[in-house]
């Protein structure tokens, strides 16, 4: 026994999950500890310090690859965690899916990280990382696919700087998921006609749900600023079904983003619901 | 509803879920030892300065004590020194009974033909029941001293080392008188 496992008995500490444990919540990791997460997007990083009331402090971005940004950022972040933990939100090189009739036998969270062919199939694809996020009352499912060479990039790139990925996720799918299971534990929400418009640095993901099914899905990451064409390209199959009663539920990844500012006239007369908080993203990954 | 964030990176080996909720009273119980060590030293601090404290007052205490006894050890032996000078004295004056009735017990004994000549009574001064009695008298013989010694005897006198001589017409006596307290 070491002196640092009697000091991580009597604060406490050893009692706690280690940082990069996937098992647990951030808060559960990271409890009255700094932390700094970042979000990678294509040509541009932002980051924030989350302090140890699990607030967000000075949220702050760069434009760059993450390389780039790293070894320019490096010391500042150190500084921003302890023992060099970071949280990174992937926004690139990614997509998401809607499937039905996945496998969801016991333990399939376990399974998908060390034995993902067994859940997906013929979709998996050894090239990729995947993420699942259920649809707790009928058989549909979300499946993210990330590039495996992309994480590994990163974690080496973090590696070289000293600094530790805690945990590397998808933050648009992260705040999808979220908001789906926010519509999920709402019955007047649960059984309308919804499209979930999710939008983050320039990644957007439009989720349709009648009856509390999820009927389409549409993703992309990598819009430009100002790339209306684009965007009315993905949303134009939900406004063709959409109805009068159709409520539209926007999230994006802080209060008046991109997507608020520039695309949200594309909707037309459909009532829109902005159901963003301040530093959304931020707030979704220090929680949960 | 399952809120936990999907996690992408590559998993590190043996990643700790943390030691079980129950041992938590393992340090909980170090940190109420180590407390409770505290106040108790801190207690038995506190209690050794206060008897520090106590004992040194004892200690005054006790040396004051000691002098007041010292100082009535002192009183008492003066009181019995004179107690007992004043017992020598009272035995003295006690022992020292009054010489004239025996010089007028001896001077009333006299018969008709028989005169004192000489009439010593010397008081020993260590023993003052002690009375050497010197007598010489005139005529009268052996007889007038028995009836002398008897006129001192109904004086409850006694009379030690007595010698008697004879002269041609006196007699010369002499004795250590003690008085009988009985």
């Amino acid at each position: 026994m070491e002196f640092k496992d009697i000091k991580d008995v009597l604060s406490f500490a050893a009692f706690r999950p280690e940082a990069d444990n996937p098992r647990f919540t951030w808060q559960q990791r990271f409890p009255k500890r700094k932390s700094l997460l970042v979000n990678i997007s294509r040509g541009r990083c932002s980051w924030a310090s989350i302090n140890r009331r699990g607030d967000t402090d000075n949220a702050a971005e760069a434009d760059g690859e993450f390389v780039e940004v790293a070894s320019q950022m490096a010391d500042t972040w150190r500084s921003a965690t302890e023992d060099g933990w970071v949280g990174v939100s992937l926004n690139n090189r990614f997509i998401i899916t809607l499937e039905h009739n996945l496998s969801r036998k016991k333990g399939w969270q376990e399974e998908l990280r060390l034995n993902p062919k067994s859940i997906l199939g013929t979709k998996y694809d050894r090239t990729k990382r995947y993420a699942i996020h259920h649809n707790p009352e009928t058989s549909a499912s979300l499946v993210m696919a990330c590039d495996d060479s992309m994480v590994k990039a990163i974690e080496e790139a973090m590696r070289s700087h000293n600094l530790r990925p805690a945990r590397i996720c998808s933050g648009l799918f992260a705040t999808t998921a979220h908001l789906l299971n926010r519509i999920a534990s709402d019955n007047a929400l649960k059984s309308q006609d919804l499209v979930m418009v999710v939008w983050l640095d320039g990644s957007l993901c439009v989720v349709r749900q009648k009856g509390g099914q999820w009927q389409d899905l549409r993703c992309r990451s990598g819009i430009t600023a100002g790339d209306e064409a684009t965007v009315a390209q993905m949303i134009r199959p939900f406004l063709e079904k959409a109805d009068p009663s159709t409520r539209v539920l926007l999230m994006e990844d802080r209060k008046s983003g991109g997507f608020s500012a520039s695309y949200l006239n594309q909707f037309g007369n459909l009532h829109v619901t902005d159901v963003t908080e301040e530093h959304n993203l931020w707030n979704i990954l220090a929680r949960y | 509803m399952q809120d936990l964030i999907h996690d992408l990176k590559t998993e590190r080996q043996n990643v700790s879920a943390g030691l079980p909720s129950g041992y938590r009273l393992v340090p909980i119980a170090f940190y109420l030892v180590a407390t409770a060590s505290i106040f108790l030293s801190l207690y038995f601090y506190l209690s050794k300065k206060a008897y520090g404290g106590t004992e040194a007052e004892m200690r005054v205490r006790i040396t004051t004590a000691k002098t007041e006894e010292m100082t009535l050890i002192s009183n008492q032996q003066t009181i019995v020194d004179e107690a007992k000078r004043a017992e020598v004295f009272a035995k003295w004056l006690e022992g020292s009974r009054p010489l004239q009735p025996v010089t007028v017990a001896v001077g009333r004994s006299m018969g008709k033909d028989s005169t004192v000549a000489e009439l010593s009574l010397t008081r020993n001064p260590e023993i003052p029941a002690h009375t050497f009695l010197q007598l010489k008298i005139d005529g009268g013989g052996s007889g007038q001293i028995e009836t002398t010694l008897d006129a001192i005897y109904a004086l409850n006198f006694q009379t030690y080392s007595a010698q008697q001589v004879k002269g041609q017409n006196s007699t010369d006596f002499q004795a250590t008188l003690i008085h009988n307290e009985n």
